[in-house]
C-alpha cells in the first residue's frame, strides 16, 4: 500500500481560484479544527469533499471549490485510524495530563488543547494527523448474521497536515467544479 | 508507559511549574477549541476495545489448519 494518499481540501468560492492554486492549501485556525490548528483534508474520497462544502456553503447561500494534491504519510503521521500504536499512544498522553493535575478546569480537559500544547513544547514531532470520524448514519457490516462483531465500512477520513512543507506534494490544484 | 513521547510529556510536565503551564495554557484554551474530551476518548476505548467476544458454544469443532507455525491465518 502506498504512503502517498490524494487529498481534497474544500474552500468557499470566492471567483478567486488562481489565488487558491497560487496560495492554497489554507490553514484552519477555526475553534471547531478538532484536531489542533492545521491543513485539514479529506483523505482520497472525493464525495466527502463534496458532501462537507454543500453542508458549509450551499446550504448557506455559498459556492465551493475542492482543490486536490497528494500527501506522503510515511513522514511522521500519526495515524489513528491505521496504526493501533498510534491510538495507543493518544491514550497514554491523555493518562500523562490527567496524572499531572496540572488541568484545573475539566472543561478544557479535551483533545486539540493537549495536542497544541504538545506542539508549543516540542513533544509532537508528527507532521501530520489522520483520523476518522463517523457520521449520524453510520452503517455496520455484521461478521456474522448472528453475532454482535461488525465493522463500520462508511467512516469519514481525514488528515490534518501540520508541517506542510514536509509532507504536502503539489500542485495544489482546483478540480471541483470541473 | 512504552511511548518515548509520553515519557518526554511527563518529563516536561514533571519539569514545568504550574505558573509556568498555566501561563502557556491560558493561550491555547483562549482560541476556544472544541474537540473530544478525555472522558470521551476514554469511554470509547472502554466500549470499542475492551470488547465482549460472542464465545462459541462449548464443544464446537474448529477446522483449524494443521501447521506448526501457529499463524494467524
Amino acid at each position: 500500500m502506498s504512503n502517498i494518499v490524494t487529498a481534497y481540501q474544500t474552500l468557499e468560492d470566492r471567483d478567486n481560484i488562481d489565488e487558491i492554486e497560487f496560495g492554497g492549501p489554507f490553514k484552519c485556525t477555526r475553534n471547531d479544527a478538532w484536531l489542533g490548528h492545521g491543513y485539514y483534508f479529506w483523505d482520497t474520497n472525493i464525495d466527502w469533499a463534496i458532501a462537507w462544502g454543500t453542508g458549509s456553503y450551499i446550504n448557506k447561500g455559498k459556492k465551493f471549490v475542492i482543490g486536490r494534491c497528494r500527501i506522503d504519510l510515511s513522514k511522521d503521521c500519526f495515524d489513528l485510524v491505521g496504526c493501533v500504536a498510534h491510538w495507543q499512544e493518544l491514550l497514554e498522553f491523555i493518562e500523562v495530563f490527567t496524572s499531572s493535575q496540572k488541568i484545573s478546569d475539566p472543561k478544557q480537559r479535551i483533545v486539540p488543547n493537549i495536542i497544541m500544547f504538545m506542539k508549543q513544547n516540542g513533544v509532537f514531532p508528527y507532521k501530520s494527523i489522520r483520523a476518522a470520524d463517523f457520521h449520524n448514519r453510520k452503517i455496520q457490516l455484521y461478521f456474522k448474521e448472528d453475532h454482535r462483531e461488525f465493522m463500520v465500512i462508511n467512516q469519514r477520513v481525514q488528515i490534518c497536515v501540520i508541517d506542510i512543507k514536509e509532507v504536502l506534494l503539489h500542485p495544489f490544484s482546483v478540480i471541483y467544479p470541473e | 508507559m512504552n511511548s518515548p513521547l509520553a515519557n518526554k510529556l511527563k518529563d516536561l510536565l514533571d519539569n514545568m511549574s504550574q505558573e509556568e503551564f498555566n501561563k502557556q495554557w491560558d493561550e491555547i484554551v483562549s482560541l476556544d477549541l472544541q474537540g473530544p474530551s478525555f472522558a470521551d476518548v476514554l469511554e470509547y476505548n472502554a466500549s470499542h476495545f475492551n470488547v465482549d467476544y460472542d464465545l462459541p458454544e462449548e464443544g464446537t469443532i474448529y477446522n483449524v489448519p494443521t501447521n506448526s507455525y501457529n499463524l494467524a491465518a
